[in-house]
C-alpha cells in the first residue's frame, strides 16, 4: 500500500517536472517571439490561430487523411515484407548470404537519394512516390528488428520443448512467438516513426497533396505560423501513437518481463 | 514395469564433437544398462562428457557409432543443469505445458498441485519465473520433470548450488516419489557422498574419451545408509581417491 502510494507520488513528481520543462519552453518561445518578426518566429498565439484556421478550413483533416492513408499502405507493405523476409532468411542460409548485404546497402542509402529516384520513376502526381519511400526506408528497420528477434530464440528452450514431445506447432506458438512479440512490437513502433517521417519528407519533396505538401506550400508562401502549426500537429500525432498506443501494447504483451 | 527389466541400453557408443581444428572424441566405446526402478549415479572428472552421455540417452543428440536402445514408449523426464523455464508462462503453466503432451487434463491437475505442494510452490503457481529465486526455479524444474510421471528420470547435477537444507529436502522428495512410482533415475553428480547415499549403483567415468572406470554397487537399503557406515564411507573414499588422482 505505502509502496504504491510512493510510486504514484513518484509519477506525480516526474509529471510535474516534465510539465514545468514544457512550460519553460513555451514561455521562452513567447518571450523570444516578441523580439522577432512573425515571419521568422511566430508567437504561440499566432501559431494557435493558424492551427484553428487549418482546422476550420478542413485542410487539417484532408491532408491528415491523405498522409495517414499513404503511411498505412507503405507501412503495412514494409511490415509484411519485412516479417516474411526475416522468416525466409532465417530459414534458408543460402538466401541469407545472398540478401543480407543487399538489405544493408538499401538501409545505408539516405532517404534523400531514394526520394529523388522516386520522383524520377513515379512522378509527383499520385501516391506512389511517398509510398515507395516509406516502404524502402521502413523495410530494413522492420527486417533487422525481427531478424534479431529470431536470432534471440533460446535454443535450450526449443530443445527442452522437443524433449518433452511438444509438436512443432506448439513450439512455434509457445517458444518462438512469445520471443518474437517484443521484437515485433519494437519493429512496429520504430517502423511507424520512420514511415511517418518518410511520408512527410516524400510529400515535401515530390507530391501535390498531404501534410508534407502543405508544409512545402506554407514554406513557399512565407506562412511561418502555418509551418509551426503543422509541426505541432505532427508532434501531437507521434506522441499519441508512441505513448498512447505502443507503450500500452508493449506493457500488455510483456507483462512477464516487468519482474526481471 | 517389473523391477529388474532392462529399460535402457547403451551399446559401444561413440561420440565426437568438432572443435576449431580437431575432432574431439568425448565418448569412446561406452556401454551401460539401466534397469527399471534403479537409481544410477554418474560420477567423473569435470568435463568428461557426462552431460553428453545424458543428452544421448535423452535423444537430444545421436551417437556417431553404437546404439542407444530404450524400451518402447519409455517416458523420460530431464532435470537440466540450468532450469529451462519459459519466462512468459507462470509456474503452473510451465508444468502443464509439458504435462499436456502426456496426460489427460483431469489427471494432470491433481499431480501438478501435489508436486507444487511438495516443492513449496503452490502459493507461487500464478507468478512468472523471473519472480522466483534460484532455488525456487530449481524446485520448479524438478517438479516439472516429475509431473509427467516418467519411467526414467535424467538429472544433470540437480542439487548443484542449492543450500544444504533445500538440497536434502529435494533429495528426500525425489526418493519418496521414486519409492512410490518406481521410476528409474540416471543422474550426474560431482559429490561422491551424494552418489553413495542415493544410488543403487555408481558408475565412475574416466577422462575424455570417456569410458567406464569402475562400477560400484551399493547394496544396502537407502534408509539404513549412514555416512559413518564403513561400507558407505569406504566407497565414497574410493570414488574421491579416483577423482583426486585424475585432477592432479
Amino acid at each position: 500500500m505505502s509502496n504504491s502510494t510512493s510510486r504514484s507520488k513518484d509519477v506525480l513528481r516526474k509529471g510535474f517536472i516534465s510539465t514545468t520543462g514544457l512550460l519553460v519552453v513555451l514561455i521562452l518561445w513567447s518571450v523570444l517571439s516578441r523580439n522577432y518578426h512573425s515571419l521568422i518566429l511566430p508567437s504561440p498565439r499566432e501559431t494557435f490561430g493558424a492551427m484553428q484556421q487549418l482546422w476550420h478550413s478542413g485542410q487539417l483533416w484532408t491532408n491528415m487523411f491523405i498522409t495517414f492513408h499513404r503511411t498505412m499502405v507503405g507501412y503495412a507493405a514494409a511490415l509484411t515484407f519485412g516479417l516474411l523476409t526475416a522468416l525466409l532468411l532465417k530459414a534458408c542460409g543460402f538466401l541469407r548470404s545472398l540478401f543480407r548485404p543487399i538489405i544493408t546497402v538499401v538501409q545505408i542509402i539516405p532517404p534523400v537519394i531514394w526520394v529523388v529516384f522516386a520522383v524520377i520513376w513515379f512522378g509527383i502526381a499520385d501516391d506512389l512516390t511517398p509510398i515507395f519511400l516509406i516502404f524502402i526506408v521502413t523495410f530494413p528497420v522492420v527486417f533487422l528488428t525481427i531478424f534479431s528477434g529470431l536470432e534471440s530464440v533460446d535454443a535450450e528452450l526449443v530443445e527442452m520443448a522437443t524433449f518433452y514431445r511438444c509438436s512443432q506447432a506448439k513450439i512455434i506458438r509457445a517458444v518462438f512467438l512469445p520471443t518474437l512479440v517484443p521484437h515485433f512490437v519494437s519493429a512496429v513502433s520504430l517502423g511507424v516513426s520512420f514511415a511517418w517521417k518518410s511520408t512527410i519528407f516524400a510529400e515535401f519533396m515530390g507530391s501535390s497533396s498531404g501534410i508534407g505538401f502543405a508544409i512545402s506550400m506554407a514554406n513557399a508562401n512565407l506562412e511561418t505560423e502555418k509551418l509551426f502549426a503543422w509541426a505541432i500537429v505532427l508532434i501531437l500525432i507521434m506522441l499519441v501513437f508512441e505513448y498512447g498506443i505502443l507503450t500500452f501494447v508493449n506493457k500488455k504483451v510483456t507483462r512477464w518481463k516487468q519482474y526481471g | 514395469m517389473d523391477k529388474g527389466t532392462e529399460i535402457l541400453e547403451l551399446n559401444k557408443v561413440q561420440k565426437s564433437f568438432k572443435t576449431n581444428d580437431a575432432q574431439l572424441k568425448v565418448l569412446d566405446d561406452l556401454s551401460l544398462t539401466v534397469q527399471a526402478g534403479e537409481l544410477v549415479a554418474l560420477v567423473g572428472p569435470s568435463g568428461c562428457g557426462k552431460t553428453t552421455l545424458l543428452n544421448l540417452v535423452a535423444g537430444l543428440i545421436e551417437p556417431d557409432q553404437g546404439q542407444v536402445t530404450k524400451r518402447a514408449n519409455l517416458r523420460l523426464a530431464y532435470v537440466f543443469q540450468e532450469p529451462r523455464l519459459l519466462p512468459w508462462k507462470t509456474v503452473g503453466d510451465n508444468i502443464s505445458f509439458v504435462q499436456d503432451n502426456f496426460l489427460l487434463p483431469s489427471e494432470a491437475r491433481g499431480i501438478r498441485e501435489d508436486l507444487l505442494q511438495k516443492t513449496g510452490l503452490l502459493a507461487s503457481q500464478d507468478v512468472y519465473p523471473a519472480q522466483l529465486s534460484g532455488g525456487m526455479k530449481q524446485r520448479l524444474e524438478i517438479a516439472r520433470a516429475l509431473s509427467v510421471q516418467p519411467q526414467l528420470l535424467l538429472m544433470d547435477e540437480p542439487f548443484k548450488s542449492l543450500d544444504v537444507a533445500l538440497k536434502y529436502q529435494l533429495q528426500d522428495l525425489i526418493l519418496a516419489e521414486q519409492a512410490k512410482e518406481g521410476f528409474a533415475v540416471l543422474f550426474i553428480t560431482h559429490d561422491p557422498i551424494e552418489a553413495v547415499m542415493l544410488a543403487d549403483r555408481v558408475i565412475v567415468l574416466s577422462d575424455k574419451p570417456t569410458r567406464i572406470y569402475e562400477e560400484l554397487f551399493i547394496d544396502m537399503p537407502r534408509e539404513l545408509r549412514q555416512i559413518t557406515d564403513e561400507q558407505i564411507y569406504g566407497k565414497s573414499e574410493e570414488i574421491l581417491d579416483f577423482l583426486l588422482r585424475r585432477s592432479t
